[in-house]
């Protein structure tokens, strides 16, 4: 024990027997590691979740841009047939 | 939970479907981030471990709380903008409202002074906590002890936050001006009032005027410091070994290490302490940073201020350069500057570890639900640390090459005219600095960088399960397996400390087997391991100890056990401790002193591996290439801000565009992820709404730009590719020998970039398809109207060239329209042609006004040719067409430069005359509604024409007319007969308006050799057209049948082997009944189309002779001849009827010209004048009369006979009668031509004039000599007999 007295390294207190304050610790350590597990865990299932509403968000905008874009072209069609037709309407 | 988790599992089921190739970096719209950094908050919790440690950590926390806050203060000094400037001047002492202006000038500089007071404040406190430390340190008892490494990096730290502030503060003259504005304001109100105050600001003020301040305070302080170097040194050496050993992920901390080399240098070089000697004393290696100096020779400060390292060294007091033989060889430079050379080794870095990740993600695509094996997640670990390590060491190749150019600006000298504008410094730095190579390579890398950001991003979570796995199980193998044999080692040698250390190791992270663990107490381990020892006696390996089973577990330490662990055994490690000359190392075996050295080494990159998202966006940050506060400091004001000619996310992004060869289109969203990257910066590190906005504003301007670019070189590709697709092969390499060089535009991958449905760009998610298709619309409309102006200003010949631009945009459509969704050509080409609300378009008008006011008028007509010239004579004047006056971009017409002047070859050949091609062309163009409109409107024009001049001249010509002009004689020789003529139809020939009369003529006969034409290239267009159709209709040609072969049978065989291709009865069968009925019905009229027999030459030749039987000047003589049975021989020398008069005509042109330079009629009118003739005259029906009666040819058939070659009055008779021939020829030609339109009309309409037998003369002559059924000529003949 007298290596101890050296620095300022205080023995930790394990071994000697104080049992019921290192193994309190010690289990809080082991359930910590339980505990960060599940945290972990519920951390994936957020990201997964966030992974998804970005996917989604992208599939969305890329269905939407589809349909926008037949929308368009049938609006384009409609109005270009409207002034074909119309033009003996608009002589009379 | 259960449940939640599984809810989770079953979102991936769903299909989302997003078919878009991704052309840029990760953006997404949410990002999630863990951060389990606990700051030293939980230390308490690992009592287990040594005290001492613990106390470290919380050192550490403050350090690091402190570190925080100076790296806060260094922002707010960086993003520095000067206030006074805008704030109004007090002008004169007298100026009313100058206490306002102080007073508003108080407040408002308030707030901003209080961050400068905090800046110097903290300064203060920081320069003392690090003092102190170093002072704790370097306590003569301590100096022996054994300091962390992260410990001193920390330090190090602080003393690069001393660097950067420093530096920042002398950069920043607008917070100087803007302070003492301030405290002009303020000492005037006197709001300064008290003692403590005056002095604070005096300080602040000097604090700010004075440079290098804090470098000096921090010298002084550190001075009186007993043994600081030593600490300094040994923060130096750590750095260096980081430095040399690579231990380091993020980019800026390779940049910290260098610059915590080169200030700490500065720090200990003073004239009491010489850093050459420290290096003969080997405290620190000169010569190993003299290499390390070399090889970073400029690294970023702050944003885009940067420093040469070297140059600390250089300042220094003791400066010997003979110690520095590397850095001051100036004869190299480092690879910095030169990212050409790092090109290829990054490429092939780059596809070696995607090779390897397209593997790993496709086995996992393969097999979802298979777990990894452990030494599956171990090399996925790997693959996440060496991409983050790759994508660190591109991003500083790409910084230090930034770096690199701001520090060496483009020379002015060379070439100063070069640049325009005043030579901004920043432009000299960024605009000009860069060679087209450079810029290429800088996208390139940027693009990988990005690229393989996205990736890890999307295997994210694959990479953090084996990150998590991997450490837990390489911490729990350590503390559990290597570290229990370590104890019992030491254990037996009774080294107690280094047991204990041990011991405090393996407890402050220790996960046992379902918590209990292997034994309760370290004893009776031990005891076990002892008895296991014994009982095996001299075996070295015990399978049933090595076999631990371990937790299931995919979470790795946390942040301060992580610190606790490795502080704790690198005190194992380290040659330093504080126990006198033994180091503990020597407690250990060589064996396990490795395995605690390879786990020390490994476990450095846990804390960045842990925090991967963190990590991974870290090392792709590229946002200071955007940052530009110190070059706008630099102008004074001068500069709001630069141009985005300057910027340098806009100047690759431009360089991109604006090259033809470099095929990098597809990286051109990668520049602007730049702005992504500066954005999310401005928003949340510097937290400054201003830069945000700035940025915002610049990629407005950028994004329209770019879209503007981007879709006109898209439409030129597109152009020039269908243009090179239509341009003959063989004539393009002929116009290679003459120096236009056609090349095919070089392969580009568009395609990806067509179908960018939504493009992340500051947040906002961008349709590029549908601006591109609204642009390139657009282009199609411009490069249309551009065609038909075109066509509008040239004459009638432009047809050619309107047609082969409307070919080659309809071509460009077609091949966009595979990628977007355009309009259809016909209905842009309609609505550019104006034809969608009327009947007319300006193609069509524009064809008729040029037929009837240029082509009608001034065409000749050559039957040989069968084409127009114009004629050389213009009788009318040159119509007036509107000039292209703009000048057109070679984009509108057929792409480039070259594929222009090639096509302006091609066309030109068509501009001399109008032949059948131009007619054909014109069928085309118009189609059936326009010839039928132009076809009416030239009625119009014929019917004039008809109704008033022709019939005008006709009258007045018959009045010139002889009463009477017989044939003569034959026995009077042709001499005479042609003065005979020449006598009696003197006044025709001396009629002034003669010129007058043939053009008249002629615009009509053009006008139905126009009929003709088009009917004859109609008639091609229809055939074609059905017989493409026929094999649709189930129209098979007659097969050949043997001898003895049923024809009808084979032609039912082809039936049944084609009739998939009956589109009426697939239509019928699988249609509905409404599509049944259609199909029929346009089925019978694709039949019936040819069948009538309809040709609108005929109905044409109808039409006017309706006009001609209309008025009595044409016919009335004629028909009343026929109708009220006078015998037609009574008036057969009679000059009333048109052929008579055609016949003078005839005569008139017939005669030779009398002088050289004279026209002949020919020249000047062409065949139409002709064709006009013997139209009026075949569709009077008197063109057997005229064929009788005519007056040259009598005189050609005596001319024949007698032979003479008289000239009578100026008139030779053999040239004469050359002419006549050949017109006769001509005009037989023409009446076999109008007879095969008009033949099978003629039977119904037309009563056929009755063939008349006359009573015999004599038997012999009728039947020898003359066919009975002569119908008109019967008479003539008789009448001479």
């Amino acid at each position: 024990m007298s290596h101890y007295g050296m620095g300022s390294i205080r023995s930790p207190p394990s071994e000697n027997g104080c049992n019921g304050e290192t193994s309190e610790v010690r289990r809080n350590i082991q359930d910590d590691w339980q505990r960060r597990d599940d945290i972990l865990l519920l951390t994936t299932a957020i990201k997964r979740l966030v992974d998804f509403l970005n996917q989604f968000e992208s599939s969305c905008r890329f269905r939407l841009s589809t349909l926008n874009e037949k929308l368009t072209a049938l609006e384009r069609h409609v109005d270009y047939l409207e002034a074909r037709v119309s033009k003996g309407e608009t002589l009379n | 939970m259960s449940d939640a988790l599984s809810n989770v599992e079953v979102l991936y089921e769903l299909p989302l479907i997003d078919s878009q190739p991704s052309v840029e970096g990760a953006n997404n719209g949410i990002v999630y981030e863990a951060n389990f950094d606990t700051n030293f908050e939980d230390k308490t919790a690992y009592i287990t471990g040594i005290s001492k440690y613990i106390e470290e950590a919380v050192l550490h926390s403050n350090l690091s709380l402190l570190l925080e806050q100076g790296y806060q203060h260094a922002m707010t000094l960086y993003t520095w903008r000067c206030c006074s400037r805008a704030i109004p001047t007090v002008k004169s002492p007298e100026q009313p409202n100058r206490i306002e202006i102080y007073e508003k000038t108080v407040e408002a500089l308030q707030p901003e002074v209080a961050k400068l007071m905090a800046i110097m404040h903290f300064s203060m406190t920081a320069i003392d906590t690090f003092c102190n430390q170093v002072r704790r340190l370097c306590h003569h008892e301590k100096r022996k002890e054994f300091v962390s490494e992260a410990y001193l990096l920390t330090l190090g730290e602080f003393i690069n936050m001393f660097a950067v502030l420093d530096e920042l503060k002398n950069m920043k003259s607008s917070v100087k001006n803007d302070y003492s504005a301030y405290r002009r304001a303020a000492q005037f109100l006197r709001v300064i009032s008290d003692s403590t105050a005056l002095t604070e600001s005096q300080n602040l003020s000097m604090f700010l005027a004075t440079n290098d301040k804090i470098r000096t305070m921090l010298k002084t302080s550190l001075a009186q410091i007993e043994g600081y170097e030593e600490l300094l040194a040994d923060v130096v050496n750590t750095s260096v070994h980081m430095f040399e050993n690579k231990l380091y992920l993020l980019p800026s901390e390779k940049h910290m290490l260098v610059k915590v080399i080169g200030f700490s240098l500065f720090l200990i070089d003073s004239t009491a302490c010489n850093i050459n000697k420290l290096d003969a004393k080997k405290k620190i290696n000169v010569s190993r940073i003299d290499k390390i100096f070399k090889t970073v020779e400029v690294v970023p400060l702050y944003g885009d201020m940067q420093i040469a390292p070297f140059n600390y060294i250089k300042k220094s007091p003791n400066f010997d350069p003979s110690k520095w033989p590397i850095c001051n060889d100036a004869s190299t430079s480092s690879l910095q500057g030169n990212l050409l050379m790092q090109l290829p080794e990054i490429r092939e870095e780059h596809e070696r570890f995607i090779a390897d990740l397209a593997r790993y993600t496709n086995e996992g695509a393969i097999q979802k639900v298979m777990k990894r094996t452990d030494q599956e997640m171990k090399y996925l670990y790997n693959m996440g640390l060496t991409g983050l390590q790759l994508l660190s060491k591109w991003t500083n190749s790409i910084l230090e090459l930034y770096c690199w150019k701001l520090l060496h600006p483009a020379d002015y000298r060379k070439g100063a005219s070069k640049y325009e504008d005043d030579g901004e410094e920043y432009e000299r730095a960024t605009r000009y600095n860069y060679s087209s190579q450079e810029k290429f390579a800088m996208v390139e890398i940027l693009s990988l960088i990005k690229g393989l950001q996205l990736q890890m991003n999307r295997l994210n979570e694959t990479f953090y399960e084996a990150i998590c796995s991997t450490t837990y199980i390489d911490l729990q193998t350590f503390v559990q397996m290597h570290i229990r044999d370590m104890i019992k080692k030491v254990t037996q040698k009774k080294r107690d400390l280094t047991k204990s250390i041990l011991i405090a190791v393996r407890d402050t992270c220790v996960d046992w087997f379902n918590g209990v663990g292997e034994s309760g107490s370290i004893e009776e381990s031990l005891a076990l391991g002892l008895k296991l020892n014994q009982s095996h006696g001299s075996k070295k390996d015990h399978p049933e100890l090595n076999h631990i089973r371990l937790n299931k577990r995919c979470v790795g330490p946390s942040s301060t056990q992580l610190y606790m662990v490795r502080t704790m055994i690198e005190s194992l490690l380290t040659d330093k401790s504080g126990y006198g000359k033994r180091t503990l190392r020597k407690d250990i075996d060589y064996n396990h002193l490795s395995l605690i050295d390879q786990f020390h080494k490994q476990s450095f990159f846990w804390d960045y591996l842990l925090n991967f998202d963190a990590t991974l966006k870290q090392c792709g940050d590229l946002s200071q290439l955007w940052y530009r506060e110190f070059y706008l400091e630099l102008t004074m004001g001068r500069k709001i801000q630069f141009p985005i000619e300057m910027s340098m996310p806009w100047i690759l992004a431009d360089h991109i565009l604006e090259s033809i060869k470099q095929p990098m289109i597809e990286y051109v969203f990668y520049p602007m992820d730049l702005y992504n990257d500066a954005a999310m910066h401005a928003l949340l590190v510097f937290r400054k709404q201003f830069l945000y906005d700035e940025i915002e504003a610049e990629v407005n301007l950028c994004f329209d730009q770019l879209v503007f670019k981007l879709s006109d070189k898209i439409f030129t590709h597109f152009k020039s590719l269908a243009a090179c697709m239509l341009l003959d092969k063989r004539y393009r390499s002929e116009c290679h020998m003459n120096g236009i060089k056609v090349v095919f535009p070089s392969a580009n991958r568009y395609d990806s970039l067509l179908k960018q449905r939504h493009i992340q760009l500051l947040g906002r998610s961008i349709d590029l398809t549908f601006l591109l298709t609204q642009r390139l619309t657009l282009s199609f409309k411009k490069s249309l109207e551009t065609a038909i102006q075109r066509f509008e200003s040239v004459n009638i010949t432009g047809v050619m060239e309107l047609q082969c631009l409307l070919e080659v945009n309809r071509l460009t459509h077609e091949l966009l329209s595979s990628f977007l969704t355009l309009d259809s050509f016909e209905s842009i080409v309609s609505e550019v042609n104006h034809s969608v609300s009327s009947a007319l378009g300006r193609i069509t008008l524009h064809i008729f006004w040029e037929l009837t006011y240029d082509f009608l008028p001034h065409y000749c007509y050559n039957g040989s040719t069968n084409r127009f010239v114009k004629t050389q004579q213009p009788h009318v004047n040159e119509t007036r067409r509107e000039k292209m006056t703009r000048e057109i971009p070679d984009v509108q017409l057929y792409g480039t430069r070259e594929l222009n002047q090639a096509y302006d070859i091609v066309n030109n050949l068509y501009r001399g005359f109008v032949g059948v091609q131009h007619f054909r062309t014109m069928t085309r163009l118009l189609g059936y509604q326009g010839i039928a409109v132009v076809i009416q409107e030239m009625l119009k024009v014929v019917k004039n024409l008809l109704d008033k001049t022709i019939r005008e001249f006709v009258e007045k010509l018959r009045a010139c007319m002889p009463k009477q002009c017989k044939l003569p004689r034959s026995d009077y020789g042709s001499p005479a007969i042609l003065q005979y003529y020449l006598h009696q139809l003197h006044e025709i020939i001396h009629y002034p308006a003669l010129q007058d009369v043939f053009h008249c003529f002629r615009e009509l006969g053009n006008a139905i050799l126009f009929f003709l034409m088009i009917e004859q290239s109609l008639s091609q267009e229809e055939i074609k057209d059905l017989l493409q159709a026929a094999p649709f209709q189930n129209l098979i040609p007659r097969p050949y049948a043997k001898e003895g072969e049923a024809l009808e049978a084979k032609i039912r065989r082809l039936e049944a082997k084609y009739a998939a291709m009956s589109l009426v009865n697939i239509i019928k069968k699988l249609g509905t009944e409404k599509q049944g009925k259609l199909v029929e019905e346009s089925d019978l009229l694709t039949r019936e189309r040819l069948c009538i027999g309809l040709t609108t030459f005929e109905v044409m030749l109808d039409r006017i002779r309706g006009f001609l039987l209309e008025d009595p000047v044409w016919s009335n003589n004629s028909s009343s001849a026929v109708s009220s049975n006078i015998s037609p021989l009574s008036n057969i020398d009679d000059t009333h009827d048109f052929h008579r008069i055609w016949s003078a005509l005839q005569f008139v042109y017939c005669l030779p010209i009398r002088h050289e330079n004279d026209m002949s009629v020919e020249q000047l009118y062409g065949e139409g004048l002709n064709f006009a003739g013997c139209t009026i005259i075949r569709l009077l029906s008197e063109h057997r009369k005229f064929e009788t009666y005519d007056f040259t040819y009598h005189l050609f058939k005596i001319n024949r006979s007698d032979q003479k070659e008289d000239e009578v009055k100026n008139v030779s008779l053999p040239t004469f009668t050359e002419r006549i021939r050949k017109f006769q020829i001509l005009n037989q030609q023409i009446f076999a031509c109008l007879n095969k339109y008009l033949c099978h009309t003629t039977t119904d309409e037309i009563p056929v004039e009755q063939v008349k037998c006359l009573t015999p003369m004599t038997l012999q002559t009728i039947q020898s000599s003359i066919p009975i059924y002569q119908h008109n000529r019967l008479p003539g003949t008789i009448s001479e007999c």
